[in-house]
């Protein structure tokens, strides 16, 4: 007869388990064997569910727990099915005592990839445990991206730990490699391709306080954060940084940012209880510009017109401080720069700048140098400026002067204000001894010689736009230019509007002519230009209306060879009696009135003198005494670019006198 | 006078009151010339559309031509009739003439024309624009919208480095756009016609894109050309 020992059995069931956080349907656990030394164990779920989460569809674990001489030997084997790291598989097995214990583990499935633990503990509730393994890291990037994002990617992780209770972690070092990463916003403006980064952190625990070192490495990939767009260097990017954290608060200690191309920085910065935006001390960074602008200063600037062609070079040194208010602190030094628009529009060379500035101190101090630049093709010389900074503005602290076009740029006043989004600049001052050839020759309109003076007394720029609400004189030809309602708008597009109103007074025909090429002409001349829209540099309208005055102390005369071109410029020509008769006699003609009305509109030029003629005619000049000599235009309306290929010819001596035969 | 010409006479003077009375209350509206507009929308839409394909921004010095609204009916046809003619109707045409001379004023404002030196730069800088966003258009990545500006149609269809700064462009070309809409009107002395205006380049930008555009529906589904 055989002496059986009385089984061990144990089974709990359950169809529905509740609670607060869980429900669990279809429990069931069994153990059996011959000793409840020695079981034999299976543990089965259904469906196991938080509040809005699925768990899993079905748990089922089996295995063995052997219990002798103080210690638990425990084998098993569980499958996860329909959990939300999908199918699992988990092996494992272990042998814990009073004093020592250790647990190997197997974790496998098709997403999370394959994972082993092993945990030990030497006694003394001390313990140390390492995993490795590699998987797919779409369900950590799904902790900080949506899944509409479709975050994918691989992870090689390795983790040691080590504790001096059960409870406690005091040592930790993390390896950790994600591979082949790339998610896209649904809008497509903010994704990733082939991202790799490496993370190797190191991280302590005493008296509650987290002490950490963190390597991060960003090794392989593009990224795209609509407006910027930025790929890994060759050598990666690499951040390393010391920190610590306490009861809901962290602090970066000190870090180091390492960009090869771009530059390198050191910052620190800590997070306040109940503040969402960390404090960030940049104590240095040294930038090449190059990047730095191309990278992450251009994309912020509006993406048509000049700042978004402009390139730049140079080095820049920076410090300052970030808080939740903003930028409270700037400290920077430029060497070397260089602001260049490949099409030619603007550039200045070889600047340098230092300054410091502070959100709430009122006198900071900033200085601007440069060797020479360009506007438009209009060269100007060195500049050296010293600026008052203020919260959101920077004053010009004594007046500056640049060379321009033979003459200079005097800048009484200069301020720029950046409190609303779109900042703008004020300026006055004036310019002296400018040279009217160098001008004209820039801007291609006939060549004609002479200085000229203006005042400046405010010159606004705003959103591309340069405008003045007073008025800018300028003296030239003995007389005055008054330039009333200047507007530019579209400063740097590729169709500039230029709008004003221009008035002429007691401007001296004589020396007038003497650098225009048409001939003799002594007088006074007055005249207004209104409306004068000038598009992309070129006239398209204008109402204008010039005309001599007499000054008895200026005689009225005009030479032959004057009233040639004129007349050519008319469209029409000299008859051989007139030349034959007079040309040869008379050298001077005195004459009453001499005038011209032009009203641009349309392309079409209307014409009008200074006095009706008969037969729908307008005199451009009435004769006096003799001989008297009128010229009577007929045609009141004329191409407007055929009368300006003639104004050209006359004023680059290219008329031929026609005989009129 | 017999009772009939005293009837004719008293008619006629009851025609003549009722005339002068609505002559004298007249409202004269300008409508929106529609026509001339859409005439207008065609005409510079297809100038961008060709600038943008051929690569070269075109500033006209010497503008396109006005376009004018269809033109208003004639006399009514009864006066050339061979009818008997009665007074009222003589008074009902002089009336009319009154009336038409004083809404001629809103014949004249029914030409349109963009020749303001403002709405040629406006013009111009959306041509600039329309060349740099051509390939965008071209590959699906933006598109027009049913209200006469430009969206993101599928921004992945631009390689990432290009596709950063995309929304900036398309706002930037929205400005101009609007810019050009504003200016337009602006130019007619109508800036209450912006919308409208900007209405009409609505179906001129959808009505002449090139094939393979996309652009959106009435509804504001997208679809492809």
């Amino acid at each position: 007869m055989i002496d059986t020992p009385p089984a061990t059995v144990l089974e709990i069931r359950a169809a529905s388990i509740r609670g607060p956080q869980l429900r669990l349907r279809d429990l069931r656990i069994q153990a059996q064997g011959p000793s409840p030394r020695n079981l034999r164990w299976q543990l089965q779920s259904g469906a196991a569910q938080s509040t809005g989460a699925m768990h899993w569809q079905q748990f089922h674990a089996q295995g063995q727990l052997q219990t002798h001489s103080g210690a638990a030997e425990l084998r098993a084997d569980a499958t996860v099915r329909g959990s939300v790291l999908g199918n699992l598989y988990l092996r494992g097995q272990g042998k814990i005592s009073s004093r020592a214990g250790q647990l190997h583990l197997r974790l496998t499935g098709k997403q999370i990839g394959s994972w082993q633990g092993e945990w030990h503990s030497a006694g003394h509730s001390a313990w140390a445990a390492h995993i490795n393994g590699a998987g797919t890291a779409a369900i950590l990037l799904q902790q900080w991206f949506p899944a509409t994002w479709q975050p994918q990617g691989t992870l090689q992780a390795s983790i040691s730990a080590r504790g001096a209770s059960w409870q406690n972690l005091q040592e930790a070092h993390l390896h950790a490699t994600l591979s082949k990463l790339q998610f896209s916003s649904p809008d497509g403006l903010q994704a990733l391709q082939d991202g790799a980064l490496h993370l190797d952190t190191q991280l302590t625990q005493t008296n509650n306080i987290w002490w950490g070192n963190t390597k991060l490495q960003w090794l392989r990939g593009a990224a795209l954060w609509s407006p910027w767009y930025t790929s890994a260097p060759p050598q990666g990017i690499t951040l390393n940084g010391h920190w610590n954290y306490r009861a809901h608060h962290w602090q970066v200690t000190e870090a180091d940012l390492r960009w090869p191309g771009m530059g390198q920085a050191r910052f620190s910065a800590a997070s306040r209880p109940g503040a969402t935006t960390p404090t960030i001390d940049l104590q240095q960074a040294s930038l090449h510009l190059q990047p730095l602008w191309q990278t992450w200063l251009r994309p912020l600037l509006p993406s048509s017109g000049l700042a978004h062609r402009l390139e730049a070079r140079g080095q820049l040194q920076i410090s300052g401080r970030y808080t939740a208010g903003g930028l409270s602190a700037l400290r920077w030094q430029l060497q070397d720069a260089s602001l260049h628009d490949p099409q030619g529009q603007f550039e200045l060379q070889d600047i340098t700048s230092q300054g410091a500035w502070q959100q709430h101190e009122t006198s900071s101090h900033a200085e601007l140098r440069w060797l020479y630049g360009g506007f438009y093709g209009i060269p100007f010389g060195p500049l050296d400026a010293q600026f008052l900074l203020r919260g959101h503005a920077a004053e010009l602290q004594a007046p500056a002067v640049v060379s321009v076009l033979g003459g200079r740029l005097h800048v009484n006043h200069l301020q720029a204000n950046w409190q609303s989004a779109s900042p703008s600049v004020v300026l006055s001052g004036g310019v002296d001894h400018i040279q009217l050839g160098s001008l004209t020759r820039t801007f291609g309109w006939p060549h004609f010689s002479g200085t000229l003076a203006a005042q400046i007394p405010q010159l606004r720029y705003h959103q591309g736009n340069l405008s003045t609400s007073s008025i800018m004189r300028a003296h030239a030809f003995g007389g005055e230019i008054r330039i009333d309602g200047l507007s530019l708008q579209g400063l740097f597009t590729p169709t500039p509007l230029l709008q004003t109103n221009i008035q002429l007074q007691n401007l001296q025909l004589k020396p007038l002519t003497d650098v225009f090429p048409i001939g003799y002409i002594s007088g006074v001349l007055n005249g207004k230009v209104n409306k004068l829209s000038l598009l992309n540099w070129q006239p398209v309208s204008f109402d204008a209306k010039i005309a001599t005055h007499r000054d008895p102390a200026v005689p009225q005369e005009i030479s032959a060879a004057a009233i040639e071109k004129l007349t050519k410029l008319g469209g029409g020509g000299v008859s051989s009696v007139f030349q034959n008769l007079f040309l040869q006699f008379f050298r001077k003609f005195s004459y009453a009135k001499l005038g011209i009305g032009v009203d641009l509109r349309d392309g079409v030029a209307n014409l009008s003198g200074v006095a009706n003629a008969q037969n729908g005619g307008f005199y451009l000049l009435k004769g006096q005494g003799l001989p008297q000599v009128n010229i009577i235009g007929y045609n009141r309306r004329s191409n407007w670019q055929e009368l300006l290929s003639r104004l050209r010819a006359v004023m680059e001596g290219k008329t031929q006198v026609a005989t009129g035969d | 006078m017999n009772a009939t010409q005293i009837r004719h006479g008293l008619r006629a003077l009851a025609v003549l009151a009722l005339s002068l009375t609505l002559a004298a209350c007249v409202t004269v509206n300008i409508y929106f010339p529609a026509a001339a507009a859409q005439k207008l929308a065609d005409q510079m839409v297809d100038q961008v559309y060709h600038a943008a394909h051929q690569g070269h921004v075109d500033i006209q010095t010497v503008p396109e031509a006005k376009t004018t609204a269809p033109a208003a009916s004639a006399a009514p046809s009864a006066w050339r009739q061979e009818q008997e003619i009665h007074p009222e109707q003589v008074l009902g045409y002089l009336t009319d003439v009154v009336f038409r001379s004083v809404s001629g004023t809103a014949q004249a404002a029914a030409d349109l024309n963009a020749s303001s030196p403002a709405a040629q730069a406006a013009k111009a800088n959306v041509e600039a624009q329309a060349r740099e966003l051509s390939p965008y258009f071209a590959n699906g990545a933006i598109g027009y919208t049913n209200n006469g500006l430009v969206a993101l149609h599928d921004a992945a269809a631009v390689p990432l480095a290009q596709r950063a700064a995309l929304p900036g462009l398309v706002s930037s070309y929205n400005s101009a756009l609007q810019n050009l809409y504003t200016q337009i009107a602006d130019a007619n002395g109508h800036p209450e016609w912006a919308s409208q205006i900007q209405e009409s380049f609505a179906r001129a930008w959808i009505a002449k894109a090139p094939a393979g555009y996309w652009h959106q529906g009435p509804s504001g589904q997208w679809q492809r050309k």
